[in-house]
Parts: C-alpha cells; structure tokens; sequence
C-alpha cells in the first residue's frame, strides 16, 4: 500500500492551543505553559487509515496577528489544514472565519479544512456554544471537533478524519505524486514553480 | 652493704660469748686444783717415764705402744710398734677420760681404754691393768688441769717446777696466780679490742668497697661525659668551620652591594641629569585608552586634572567603543553605558494608552514559557507598547526583556536600554513592526552570505526545500535569547549581546552565520525532519565567538544587500 505525504498546518488565534495539540497527538505531551510559538514548529506521524497510510508534515504556526502576513509560506502547499480556536474565548473563534476565508482564496482548491474547538475540559468557561459552532461549521461544509489537548479527547479522531479526508481527496495525485517523489528533483523545480506563483497572487 | 655489717658484727659477737663461757670453765679449774690428792713432784716423773699401753688406731686395730710426755711436758708421744710417731700437743688435749672396760673374746683379759679428746679426733689407749690405767689416768687429768692454769704450753714444765719449788708457800702461788689472772683480763681487754678494731676495719672496708663502686659508677659516667664533650667539641669545630664560611659569604654579599649600590648611585645620578634635560608632558592621555570603565570611574575622582582629561577622552563616540568592546564587565555598566552614549534614554512623555487586548496578550504570553519575573517583564512589554505603539507587542520580546532584565535587574533601566535598541544601529524596531521588514531583509542577507561562505550548508537546505525564514526567525525575533531555554550557556548568549551592543546589526548576521557553521556538521545528509530537530535541539556553542570573528561581516556588504532587497522588494510591488 502507498504511503501519501501530505502537508498540513496548524492556524489559529495566539494561545488557542496549536502547539498542544500537536505536540499531544504526535509525541503525546502536554505541557500547560507552552512557550508561544515565533514563526513555526515542524512535526510529522505516519497515520494509518483504512485505505491506507498517510505521513503528516504538521506545520505548527505562530499565531500573533502579526505573523500572520509569514503564515502564508507555510499553508500555500498545505493539503489540509486545522483551524484552532478556545472555547473559553470569543474572539478566537472569531478569527476562524477570517483564516477559512483566507485560505479559500490564497490556499489549494482541494485543501481539506478541519476546525477544533479546543480546551473543551474546560467546560465551566465555555463562551461559545457547541450549537453554534456546528451549525457554523455544517454552513461551511466543514468537520467540527471539540478536543482537549490536556486530556487528549477528541485528538485522535481529529486528525485520524483529517487524514482520511486528505487521502479521498488527493486519490488521483497519489500514483503520480509517487513516482515524483522518488525523484527529487522534479519535486523540488514543482514546488519553486508554485511557490512564485503563490506569491505574485499574494501581492496583487 | 650495712646488713653485710652487722652480720659481721654480730658474728664477732657471737665468738666474745663464746669465749667468755670458756673464761668460766677456766675460773672452775683454778679454784679446784688445790682438792687433788695426788702431788705434783710424784706426777711429774711418772707420766715423764715410758709405759705401754695399747693403741687402738683409728680403723679399730689394736697396737702396742709407748706412751709418754717428753721432758717439758708439752708433748704426749704415742710411739707405736710400726716405730710410728704420734704426737699430740699438750694444751691440744680437752680432756681426758676413762672408758667402760672392753673384753676381748679370744683373750681372757679386759682392756681398760683411756679416752683423750683433742678438737680434732679422739685418742683411744687401752691397758690390761686396771691400776696403771687409773693411776696415770688422774696423773694426766692434774697435769692437765696445771697446762690450762699456764695458759703456755711452752712454759708448763717451768711453772710445774714452780708449783712443785713452793708448796709450802702458798701465798706466793696464789699472788702469781693473781697477777696471771690480771694479765689474763688484759689479754682479754685487748682481745675486746681487737674485735672492735676488728669490726671497725670491717666497716671501713665495706665503706671502701661501696666507695670504690661508687668510684667506678663515676669514672663510668665520667667516661660517658668525656665523651659528650669530645663530640660537643667536635660539632664546635663543625660550627665555628661554618661560622667562618658564612662570615666569608657576608663578606662577598658585603662587597657585592657596595658594588650594587654603587651602581644605583650612578643610575640615579644619570637618571637625574636625565630628569633636568626631561621635558614633562601628560602621561595619563597614553595611559587612559588601556584602561577599562571601571578603573576610568575610579580615576575620575582622584583630582581634577585627570577628571578633566577623561571628561575629553569619553567625549569622543569611537573611545567608548573601545571601551566596552575592551571590557565587557560588568556588563550592567558597559551596556547602559554604550546604549546610553547614542541616544538620550530619558523616558520622556507616558506615551499613548495600550489597548486591553494587547494588555492581555502580553500577560497571558509571559506567563507561559518563562520562568520567573513576570511582572516585571509585563511592565517593560507594556511600556514598550506604550512609547513606541507602532512596534507595539510581537512575540519573542518577552523573552528579549527577561534576558535584559537579568543583566540588569531594574525594569526601568531594561525599558530604556530597549527604547534604545529599537532604533538603529540595532533595528529591532524594524525587526519587531508588522510586516517584518528587517527579519525578511535580515534572511535575505543571510540567504545570499551563506551561499557564499557555507556553500554546502546552503546546498543542502536547498536540497531539503526548506525556508531558511523556519530556522532564522526564532533566532532573530529573540535575538538569540530562545538559545537560553536550549540549555545554551548565559555565558555565550551574553557574549553574542556583547557584539550586538558594539557592532549593532551585523553582530546578528554573523552570529547567525556563525550557529549555522556549527550546526553544519550535524545536519548534512539528514532530512527535513531530523534537520529541524537538530536546528531545534540543544547545540555545543563553546566554540561560537571563535565562529563569529571568522564569519564576520562588514557594513557596507550588508548596505549593498540591503539595497539588492529593496530592488527586489520594489520589483515585487
């Protein structure tokens, strides 16, 4: 059975909890001061899903309004991507919509989003009803997950979804992206052509 | 030695007693000589004339004998039939006396023994008659008795003649006998005295004999003594041998400072007609630039005329460059100094208000990752905020003021070294602002130096297809501070801020291009992932200012690139 790769990242308001949950699924650590992330963490797992196994390049971004303008680097190849936000805070989930949005317009056609509403143990300070959120999410046509990264609920399913979505969707490229990969050169000149591509979107 | 005295003593003692019993038996005799019956003229002649007797030798033999008393009496003669010759003296003889009659089996006769007692043996004579035995028997007991009142065996017949000469005259006989008793106490009187020089000599001799081992113990120890002094001697030679050596020695040494200070007289003479031609200039001008701020401080308040000169020396910008690149401690003082020196660090106006938001961000943010002094980190974040709203707050500052904070341990002070920083030459405004201009300018430069000065690093990233922005920016937005929580020693981040507060922007460049040096090693031929976990983990950087000073970059390269980034820049827009 082939192995996929695929790239995936993380986004989000500051402090949501994006390193967490990578961290907890891929090396099943929970830290409850994470220093906050500059730039970007990179982490990887190989899934394996019924169809078969997909490897996950998990970009884990900055999540400082200001970093925003850099994140784009890092989800313009991005297959999937995990939008964050914290239960306990409004305007995080706020800025979910702004980030579908953007990566809608600036992203892959056939990027897979996957939102998290994340610290779900902490139930007491919910400010964003569960209703809502999925309703928010069943309009955008979007997976919805309430995970905790301190208790590890709903990580594995989240990303084990995730994975399998991406594989459905990438079927086509899987043979042929195979038979690049093993030449690494073409990959390389593929990715540059794109990457200049992206970046003259971006600035008109 | 006493005890051996009065054993002496005690001895002689005991023989005085002795002969004082036989002064009694002797008194006994005379008082009884007149109760004999026989006469001393018919004894005389009978015991003088020869009469046999038998002779019981001493292994019982019997033997026929002559016996007799020769002429003046003092000698018995026992001549024997052998014509053996036995004499006894008379005075010898203690007494004599008759024995029980013997009978003889074989022969029908008794023998009458007669029993002469001398000191050493006993004479036994027997006879067959048993008159002629008693007969001579008593003769000899009166002669006896006579021998001991004569008190001389020489001199017995004499005296026997005497007693015969005058018997009828008895008073003479008892005043002889009188006078011979006196003369006999006086023999006694010096006997006593004889005993005591005796006893006298005694204790002399044992107090020689103790004086002469007393004598010896001395000569021994005197000999012991001799000894010492021969070696005390011996070691007084060694001395005084010494003595003369070193005095020798004292003597060179002597003569040697006379040379000395001879010397030193004419030096000094030289040195002073040299002062006198010596024109006298400024000598702490040459002396300051060696100096470090500390001992400049310290100098400063020993008079007016050095404070004078280094109130001019710190006037110039390029002196104080020297300074803290020469001496870099304590930092707190080198680094406020040096900031201090470009701008006015006076915190002027309150500044604007901070939006809650950003207040919040900024708490939540300090709270998580550091380790201590929140608060006061909060408070410098958000003054910063405050002074310059268009930097504002960007994550990784937090981590920038808790190292500054550290070094120097006020807030306020940290606030203003940093309000400092953010211009140029140090750019981190530009570094920190939305959009970050001087970290895209910043990757660029290093992008373009490390294909020229680490080929194979650059070749390898490339080959990886990783962004250099992924690794450089944490380093940059922390300015090298996040290396802290990589278990980097303080010691090497301080010194990488020691470069940064001299050489301003640049140091950051070359310090990067310094880590990637080090990390090269490590990281080809390894893939993405484990390149970034190496570039994310904990690397040796004892070796990192020696890597700064070979990558180090000049100005006006990184002004060219700077120029190359806004063409392009420009290019893209």
């Amino acid at each position: 059975m082939a192995t996929m790769e695929c790239k995936i990242v993380t986004l989000g308001e500051g402090r949501v909890g994006k390193t967490s949950l990578a961290l907890k699924y891929v090396k099943n650590e929970f830290h409850k001061d994470e220093i906050s992330t500059v730039n970007a963490n990179y982490l990887t797992k190989l899934v394996q899903i019924p169809q078969g196994s997909v490897q996950l390049n998990i970009w884990d971004t900055a999540g400082q309004e200001r970093f925003r303008a850099i994140a784009s680097n890092y989800y313009r190849q991005a297959k999937g991507a995990l939008i964050v936000y914290d239960i306990t805070d409004r305007k995080s989930f706020d800025k979910v919509v702004s980030w579908i949005k953007e990566l809608k317009s600036q992203a892959e056609k056939n990027i897979v989003i996957v939102v998290a509403g994340n610290k779900c143990d902490m139930e007491k300070e919910r400010q964003i009803n569960r209703p809502e959120a999925l309703e928010f999410c069943r309009k955008m046509q979007i997976r919805h997950f309430d995970t905790s990264a301190k208790s590890g609920n709903g990580v594995e399913e989240m990303f084990m979804e995730l994975a399998s979505q991406i594989f459905e969707a990438n079927k086509g490229e899987l043979g042929q992206s195979g038979r690049n990969s093993r030449r690494g050169k073409i990959t390389v000149e593929k990715t540059k052509h794109r990457e200049n591509s992206g970046k003259k979107g971006g600035c008109c | 030695m006493d005890r051996d005295i009065t054993g002496a003593y005690t001895k002689s003692s005991t023989s005085g007693s002795i002969s004082s019993c036989s002064d009694l038996s002797i008194e006994e005799h005379i008082n009884s000589i007149s109760t004999d019956s026989i006469p001393l003229d018919q004894v005389i002649p009978y015991l003088t004339k020869h009469h046999s007797f038998i002779y019981f030798t001493s292994k019982g033999h019997k033997a026929h004998s002559m016996v007799y008393f020769t002429e003046s009496l003092n000698i018995l003669h026992i001549l024997t039939d052998k014509n053996k010759m036995k004499k006894v003296f008379t005075p010898d003889i203690l007494d004599i006396s008759a024995g029980i009659c013997i009978q003889v089996k074989r022969e029908s006769e008794n023998i009458y023994p007669i029993n002469i007692r001398t000191r050493n043996k006993v004479i036994v004579l027997g006879s067959k008659n048993l008159n002629d035995r008693d007969f001579w028997y008593s003769c000899a007991g009166i002669l006896l008795k006579y021998a001991k009142e004569c008190f001389s065996s020489v001199g017995l017949r004499r005296y026997c003649d005497c007693v015969v000469k005058n018997k009828e005259n008895e008073e003479e006989i008892i005043k002889m006998r009188e006078n011979q008793y006196i003369e006999w106490l006086k023999v006694r009187y010096y006997e006593r005295e004889v005993q005591s020089c005796e006893k006298e000599s005694i204790r002399c001799l044992m107090n020689e004999i103790i004086s002469t081992v007393e004598l010896n113990e001395y000569q021994q120890s005197l000999k012991h003594l001799e000894r010492k002094v021969l070696n005390l001697i011996g070691d007084k030679f060694l001395l005084k041998q010494s003595q003369g050596n070193l005095l020798k020695s004292l003597q060179q040494k002597e003569t040697e400072i006379q040379t000395l200070t001879d010397s030193f007289a004419s030096v000094r003479n030289h040195l002073i007609t040299l002062s006198t031609q010596f024109i006298p200039s400024n000598p702490w001008k040459s002396i300051i630039p060696f100096l470090s701020f500390v001992d400049l401080m310290i100098l400063k308040g020993v008079n007016k005329k050095i404070r004078k000169i280094i109130f001019f020396y710190l006037r110039n910008k390029s002196n104080w460059r020297k300074i803290v690149s020469c001496t870099l401690y304590p930092r707190k003082i080198s680094w406020r100094l040096y900031v201090n020196n470009f701008y006015d660090t006076e915190i002027a106006a309150m500044g604007q208000e901070v939006l809650p938001g950003v207040i919040e961000e900024i708490k939540q943010d300090v709270i998580r990752g550091l380790p201590d002094q929140f608060e006061e980190v909060e408070e410098i974040l958000i003054g910063v905020c405050a002074l310059f709203p268009n930097v504002g707050y960007c994550q990784g500052m937090q981590q920038v003021a808790h190292f500054l904070l550290g070094a120097f341990r006020d807030s306020n002070e940290v606030l203003g070294a940093l309000l400092n920083l953010l211009r140029p030459p140090f750019y981190l405004g530009d570094l920190w602002k939305t959009g970050f201009t001087r970290l895209k300018l910043g990757i660029f430069q290093l992008k373009c130096l490390l294909k020229l000065k680490l080929p194979f690093m650059a070749k390898h990233l490339k080959f990886i297809d990783i962004r250099l922005d992924v690794i450089v920016t944490p380093w940059l937005l922390t300015v090298f501070t996040c290396f802290i929580a990589k278990q980097v020693p303080l010691k090497i981040v301080h010194s990488i801020w020691d470069l940064f507060f001299v050489y301003g922007w640049p140091a950051l460049i070359s310090a990067s291009l310094a880590l990637f040096s080090i990390y090269q090693e490590h990281v080809l031929g390894l893939d993405l992932e484990d390149t970034l976990r190496v570039f994310s983990g904990y690397v040796n950087c004892n070796y990192l200012l020696k890597e700064i000073k070979k990558y180090e970059v000049s100005q006006n390269y990184l002004d060219e690139l700077e120029k190359a980034f806004c063409l392009k820049e420009d290019a893209y827009a």
